[in-house]
C-alpha cells in the first residue's frame, strides 16, 4: 500500500523585489526580440537567395556539368582523310611514293587482280582502282597506302598494318604479314593465293 | 484577465500578471526542486526557483503557448537551471558538512516534515523515476506537462512512474513490517 505523496503546495507571494525584476526583464526581452515577417517574405527572400546564387554558380561555370556562357567550347576538328597525324608529312610521304612506284603494282599484278586486289582489311570493299588503305573510309587514293596513324617511309608498299614492316610490294590488310606473293587479299587471315584470284 | 491574457501580459512586463503566475507556480516548483534528483546541499532550491524565474522573464517573448502550458515550460527551465548548478558545484568539489548545532529551527511550514519524508523515500528511485513521481504524485502536473518539462515522450513518463510506483510499493511494505516487526 502506497501512502499519499501529493504535498499541500504553499501559495507562495512573490517578493516585490523579484517581481519587479521580472517585469523589467520581460520588458527587455520583448524589445530585443526580433520583430519576424510573415512566412512568406522567408520564403520569398530564400527564393531569390537560391536564384542569384544558382545565377552566379551558372555564370561563373562553377556548376558541375554546366558550361558557362562566357568559356568557349573546344572545338571539334574534323577526321583527316588519312591516318596520318602531319598531313604535311603525308604529302612528302606521297610524293616519295610517286617515285618509287611500287613495282608489284608496275608489273602487272594489278590486271591479274582485276584491279581489285589490294585490300586494307575493310569490312565493305570500296571502289578500288588498286590502292589500299586500312582505313575505314573510302578515299581518293593516288597508290599511296596507309594504315598507320604515323607517316612513314613508305616506298610504295602498302598495308593496312598498324607497324610498318617488310614491304616488297605485296599488299595486304592483315593484321600479320604473310607470305605474299603478289596476290593482295583484304582477308583477315593469311591465305596462301598464286592463281591470281581474290579470296 | 484569461489566462492567455496573462501571459501576453507578462510579455508586456506587466507586474500583475507576474504575481499571478507567481502565485500559481512558485510554490510547486519549489517542492519540485526540494524533492527532485541531484539536488545540491550548498545551493538552495529557492535559489534556483529564483533564477529560473529570472531565465523565464528573459526568456518569455520566445514563449508561445498558453498559462496552462507555462508551468512545464517554467519547470523545464528550472531542469537545466539546476543542471547547471549541479555542474558549477562538480567544479568547485564542495563537501558538505553537518549542520551546525542550533541550525534547525521550527519553521512555521508544517509542511517541512513531510517533504523531507517524501525526500527521504524518493531517494531509492533512479533519478528519472524520481523526477517524474515528483512531478506527477507530489506536486501534481499532468503527464503532459511532464514530459514537455522533463524532455521526454508521455510513454516514456508513463512507463517510468509505473516502474516507481511499483519499487515504492515494494520499499513501503518492507519498511511496514519491519516496523510492525519491531
Amino acid at each position: 500500500m502506497l501512502p499519499d505523496l501529493r504535498i499541500d503546495v504553499p501559495e507562495l507571494e512573490p517578493p516585490a523585489v523579484l517581481l519587479e525584476q521580472l517585469a523589467q526583464l520581460s520588458r527587455q526581452g520583448a524589445a530585443s526580440a526580433p520583430h519576424d515577417g510573415p512566412g512568406i517574405v522567408k520564403a520569398f527572400l530564400a527564393a531569390v537567395s537560391v536564384s542569384v546564387l544558382a545565377s552566379v554558380a551558372w555564370l561563373t561555370g562553377t556548376l558541375p556539368g554546366v558550361a558557362s556562357p562566357f568559356t568557349r567550347e573546344p572545338e571539334t576538328r574534323p577526321a583527316p582523310q588519312h591516318a596520318a597525324a602531319e598531313p604535311g608529312t603525308l604529302a612528302l610521304a606521297d610524293e616519295d611514293t610517286e617515285a618509287d612506284a611500287p613495282p608489284a603494282v608496275a608489273d602487272g599484278h594489278a590486271g591479274a587482280h582485276h584491279g581489285k586486289a589490294q585490300h586494307g582489311g575493310r569490312t565493305t570493299p570500296p571502289q578500288d582502282n588498286g590502292h589500299h588503305t586500312g582505313q575505314t573510309k573510302p578515299h581518293q587514293n593516288n597508290g599511296h597506302h596507309t594504315g598507320q596513324t604515323k607517316p612513314h617511309q613508305n616506298n610504295g608498299h602498302h598495308t593496312g598494318q598498324t607497324k610498318p614492316h617488310q614491304n616488297n610490294g605485296h599488299h595486304t590488310g592483315q593484321t600479320k604479314p604473310h607470305q605474299d606473293n603478289g596476290h593482295h587479299s583484304g582477308q583477315t587471315k593469311p591465305h596462301v593465293h598464286g592463281n591470281g584470284h581474290r579470296s | 484577465m484569461t489566462d492567455d491574457a496573462v501571459v501576453a501580459a507578462a510579455k508586456r512586463g506587466d507586474q500583475d500578471a507576474w504575481r499571478s503566475l507567481y502565485r500559481a507556480h512558485a510554490g510547486r516548483l519549489v517542492v519540485w526542486l526540494e524533492t527532485r534528483s541531484g539536488s545540491d546541499s550548498a545551493v538552495a532550491a529557492e535559489d534556483v526557483a529564483a533564477q529560473t524565474w529570472l531565465t523565464a522573464a528573459e526568456k518569455v517573448a520566445d514563449y508561445t503557448g498558453g498559462a496552462e502550458e507555462f508551468g512545464a515550460w517554467l519547470f523545464g527551465i528550472a531542469r537545466r537551471v539546476a543542471a547547471n548548478y549541479r555542474r558549477r558545484s562538480g567544479r568547485r568539489r564542495t563537501d558538505p558538512v553537518a549542520d551546525a548545532p542550533g541550525a534547525e529551527v521550527d519553521g512555521p511550514d508544517a509542511t517541512v516534515p513531510e517533504r523531507a519524508w517524501i525526500a527521504d523515500l524518493l531517494a531509492g528511485l533512479s533519478p528519472r523515476e524520481r523526477d517524474v513521481v515528483a512531478c506527477i504524485d507530489v506536486v501534481g502536473l499532468s503527464s503532459a506537462d511532464t514530459a514537455r518539462a522533463l524532455g521526454m515522450t508521455q510513454v516514456a513518463v508513463r512507463v517510468a512512474r509505473h516502474r516507481a510506483l511499483r519499487r515504492l510499493r515494494a520499499e513501503t511494505s518492507t519498511t511496514l513490517l519491519a516496523a510492525t516487526i519491531a
